[in-house]
This record gives structure tokens, C-alpha cells and sequence, in this order.
């Protein structure tokens, strides 16, 4: 009944509930949810309630206020959602990679592009010792091992010097 | 690569992360770790990181100008637009005595002929390997030329290498070399005529010649075809110029054959695109320009860009040649030594390797 009561004030809108692996339920119109591919095959497959196990309340509020802002999407507010997009892959390294193993799991391809390229952006020009910070990689060269590399590409660890800040 | 060293970021959302960085930067990264070095390295992510850059990243244009002192270097240029980037590279074969012919240039790789050697050279990576030599024909009569491109079909990088005569009307020699398997097979049959232009041009994974009949020195120019997949020859018309002394300069720029004919009775040359490939009724010229308009369009374009504008050397300097003004620009880059034969192709940063898997290498990775 109540169900029936609130699609008649939303109209024709179909609502749907994201639950985070925190037990945060979020309702939604459908139609902002489908940007998301694995919820769109749940919803096909009849689906109204969405329990996202890898997703915690945190990450889940930020990649709502993607899929809001993304679903508003016209010709004349590209400027807009441009410095959205900005603003939206500001957060730390490990924030981000939060945000896009998320985007990776519910096969947001938009916001899956917008961090990769962002996080690639970030990286470039870091020193390889800064990487491994960055991504916690452990370092399982031998020194002579790490050394043949190196020499073997000699000419890309040239040509000034490489950030070696963590941020 | 194992869970415990990347605890919350799985490995294909690295690999997303990798493939939009700059091929300095992979080779860099390379010295991360092992795992990070086996990703780099492997098939699936060369491949991947073609696709991607294929797709998404603009192409540049490189043109090879050899230096007059031969000596270690050479000059690889890259124009966007109308800005010009000039990188120095180091020059695969170290001290040249001649010129290094430019043979083509393909998802990152260049083909060059230096000295008797054809070298197969990844400028971003600076990874290079010689291909088997093929002993040149002994006969002074014979015009050997060249085509560079990829095989879609059988995922290979060929080289088209033509023994064309010059005065016999006896078809000519074809050879072709696969990366792949390393070596070259011999194409029987093919069209006759005497190919005398420097290397084919490539327009879809077809390499062009122009071609003149043999002991007919008439106007009848058409273009001998190659197909790096079907390994098929075809021929294509080009416009008919009646009674007139002509002759023509092919080049592809965006997926597309252009064609310049010179007409040098009426002082000028005119410009033709294919719009439809292989239509001979779809040849559309677009513009005429006389030679004392701009002198540098007699000898070398290089490169049509979007706006139909043509890049051309003239003297020492690469201009930008606007068709519907005639008006030029100057792109203030300095041509090492015009004197020498200047080659423009469109060119992507590419992990592609030139050397195969199990091949002795001179520069492999382990």
C-alpha cells in the first residue's frame, strides 16, 4: 500500500534501495541507478532492493552524488558537470582508489574513466618509489635485479626530477 | 600479481589506471615491481594499451628529417594542430654513413632503411631490431621500393619490398616480410608497370604506388595496390589528364588517399582526395594552386589535415598551407637540412614491440 501511495505522488518513477556493506539503505529513482551496470542487470532481473556487499556508506554517498549530478547531464550544462568533475577526483589517493575499485564492481563506465584518468594524471611524473607508497606495493626486486631494469631503461628514469610526494 | 601486495586495489582496475599513462612513464613504472613489470610486458596489455591509445589519444605526426652530421641522432618531430614538438631520439644504428630512408610508420613503429639494413625501430619504447637482409637485385634497371603496415586479419606487421624494371615490361618482383614469423616469402604475379615512387602510402591496411606503364610515356598514370591481408595486388585509376605533361605524388592523411599531379605546362597542381576508396568516379578535386604561389608545393607535401589546409616544406621552414585563401603560416620550425629527403606519417606512442617473444633480441628486456 504504501508502496503504491508513494509511485503515485513520484509519478511514474520507480524507486530502488542501495544498501552499503555498512547497512545504510539509500532510495533512489531507477533511473539514476541504471548508469550503473550491475545494478541495471539487478533491476532486470527484478530486483527493487540492492545489497552492495563491497561498498561501504562512505563511497556509496559519493558515488550517488555522481550518479545525481550525471543523470542531470544536458547540452547546456557541460560546464557544470565539468567542474563537477573536478572538484569530484580532489580526495586522497586513498580515497580514490576506493571510489574506483567501487565504480570497477558496479560497472560505472563514466565515473570508471573519469578516476583512472585522473589517478593516471596523478602518477605520472611520480618517482618510482612514491608509486609504491601510493599503490602499497612491496618492492620484490633484488637490488641487482632492480638495477638490471633500470639500466635496461635508462633514458625513462631521466630528464628531471620525478615527484616524490605521496599526494 | 598476488592479493597480499595490493590489498585493496584489484588488479584490473591498475591495469585501467596504466593504460592511460604516457609510454615514458610504463617504462618507468616497469622498475616498480615484477608484477608490475610482467603487466607492462605482457601481450594482453600491449595490445589493450593499442587499442586504447588507438581510440583515444590524438595522433601526432612525426616528421623524419635526417641531420646533415649523421653521427647519433635523429630528429623525430611531432606536430598537433600547428604546434610543433621536436624530440631528438637516439638514432638506432650508430653511426650511419647515409641517409636513412624513412619506409613507414605504424601503430608506434617505424620502419627505416639504413644502409642495407631495414630496421624495425619503437621510438617510444627505443626498442629496434634489424630485419633479415634481402640481398638487393644486381641488375641497375630495377627500382626497389617499399610499403610498411599491419595485417588487421592476421595481427602482424608486414613489409611490402618491390623489385620494379625499369624498362622491361616483365611484371614485377615482390617479397613480403612478416614480423610475425620473421621471415620473407616471395609473391608470385604482379602488376606490371614501374613503380618509382619512394615507399607505398597506407590507406587501410592497402599500400599505394604510384606507377607509370612501361614504354609509354603518356599521360596513363595509375596506382598499383597492395593488400597487407589478402597479400592481393589491385589496381586503381587515377583522373585522366588528356594530352598533358603530368606527373603525380600520393599521400594518405586521415584514413584517406590524396593525390597531387603536377601539371607543369599550366604551372600548377591540383589536389585530388578519393572520397570513396576504390571509386575511381569519386577522385574529387579540391583545389588548384599555381606554383608561383607557394614554390614548396612543387616538391614536398607532407600532410592534409582536417580543414583541408596542406602541410608543406618550403625552403627551410614547415608551413601550413591554407587551400581556399592560398594564404600560407609559418610553423617556425627549422628544417635541419632541406636538401635531404623529408618524410611526414602519423604516429602513436605505442608499447608495440618490434622484437617477437623467443627471439634473440639485441635489446630484450631480460
Amino acid at each position: 500500500m504504501a508502496s503504491s501511495s508513494s509511485s503515485s505522488k513520484t509519478g511514474l518513477k520507480k524507486m530502488l534501495t542501495l544498501k552499503s556493506s555498512d547497512g545504510d539503505e539509500f532510495e533512489l529513482e531507477e533511473s539514476i541507478v541504471i548508469q550503473c551496470q550491475t545494478i541495471k542487470h539487478m533491476v532486470e532481473d527484478g530486483f527493487s532492493l540492492i545489497p552492495l556487499q563491497n561498498v561501504d556508506t562512505k563511497t556509496l554517498t559519493k558515488i550517488i552524488e555522481y550518479m545525481k549530478k550525471h543523470a542531470e547531464k544536458t547540452e547546456s550544462n557541460k560546464e557544470e558537470i565539468k567542474n563537477f568533475n573536478k572538484e569530484f577526483v580532489k580526495g586522497s589517493f586513498d580515497d580514490q582508489f576506493e571510489l574506483v575499485s567501487a565504480a570497477n564492481y558496479l560497472h560505472i563506465n563514466g565515473l570508471m574513466d573519469l578516476l583512472c584518468q585522473s589517478i593516471a594524471d596523478r602518477i605520472n611524473n611520480k618517482s618510482v618509489r612514491a608509486v609504491r607508497e601510493i599503490f602499497n606495493i612491496s618492492n620484490d626486486y633484488t637490488p641487482d635485479e632492480e638495477e638490471k631494469v633500470r639500466d635496461e631503461h635508462k633514458w625513462a628514469h631521466e630528464g628531471g626530477e620525478f615527484d616524490e610526494s605521496l599526494d | 600479481m598476488s592479493q597480499q601486495q595490493m590489498a585493496y586495489i584489484p588488479t584490473e582496475v591498475i591495469f585501467e589506471i596504466l593504460l592511460r599513462l604516457p609510454v615514458k612513464s610504463l617504462v618507468k613504472f616497469m622498475s616498480v615491481s615484477k608484477s608490475w613489470l610482467s603487466l607492462l610486458s605482457s601481450p594482453q596489455f600491449i595490445n589493450t594499451h593499442l587499442k586504447f591509445s588507438r581510440k583515444n589519444v590524438p595522433h601526432k605526426l612525426v616528421m623524419l628529417a635526417p641531420e646533415q652530421n649523421l653521427s647519433k641522432k635523429c630528429a623525430l618531430y611531432s606536430t598537433e594542430k600547428t604546434t610543433v614538438v621536436c624530440v631528438d631520439l637516439d638514432y638506432p644504428v650508430k653511426s650511419p654513413r647515409c641517409i636513412p630512408q624513412f619506409i613507414g610508420s605504424c601503430d608506434g613503429l617505424i620502419c627505416l632503411s639504413v644502409e642495407n639494413s631495414l630496421v624495425l625501430w619503437n621510438p617510444s619504447t627505443r626498442k629496434w631490431k634489424e630485419i633479415p637482409k634481402q640481398y638487393p637485385h644486381m641488375s641497375q634497371d630495377y627500382y626497389c621500393t617499399y610499403g610498411f603496415g599491419y595485417d588487421k586479419y592476421n595481427d602482424d606487421y608486414k613489409l611490402v619490398l618491390i623489385y620494379s624494371s625499369k624498362i622491361k615490361n616483365s611484371g614485377n618482383e615482390v617479397k613480403v616480410y612478416s614480423l610475425r614469423t620473421n621471415s620473407w616469402k616471395k609473391i608470385k604475379g604482379f602488376v606490371s608497370g614501374y613503380i618509382y615512387s619512394n615507399s607505398g602510402v597506407l590507406v587501410n591496411g592497402i599500400a599505394h604506388w604510384d606507377t607509370r606503364p612501361h614504354n609509354d610515356f603518356s599521360s596513363c598514370y595509375y596506382i598499383v595496390t597492395f593488400d597487407l591481408e589478402t597479400e592481393k595486388q589491385g589496381k586503381i585509376d587515377l583522373p585522366s589528364y588528356e594530352n598533358e605533361d603530368v606527373h603525380w605524388d600520393l599521400i594518405s592523411s586521415r584514413d584517406s588517399l590524396f593525390g597531387f599531379c603536377h601539371c607543369e605546362s599550366q604551372g600548377e597542381v591540383d589536389i585530388w582526395v578519393m572520397k570513396e576508396y576504390g571509386v575511381k568516379e569519386s577522385w574529387t578535386k579540391f583545389a588548384s594552386v599555381a606554383y608561383y604561389v607557394i614554390p614548396g608545393i612543387f616538391y614536398l607535401p607532407l600532410y592534409i589535415n582536417e580543414d583541408g589546409d596542406v602541410l608543406l616544406i618550403d625552403g627551410q621552414s614547415l608551413v601550413l598551407f591554407n587551400t581556399r585563401n592560398n594564404m600560407y603560416k609559418d610553423l617556425q620550425v627549422h628544417i635541419p637540412d632541406a636538401r635531404f629527403r623529408i618524410d611526414m606519417a602519423t604516429y602513436n606512442e605505442t608499447l608495440v614491440s618490434p622484437v617477437i617473444d623467443d627471439e634473440d633480441g639485441c635489446n630484450k628486456l631480460w
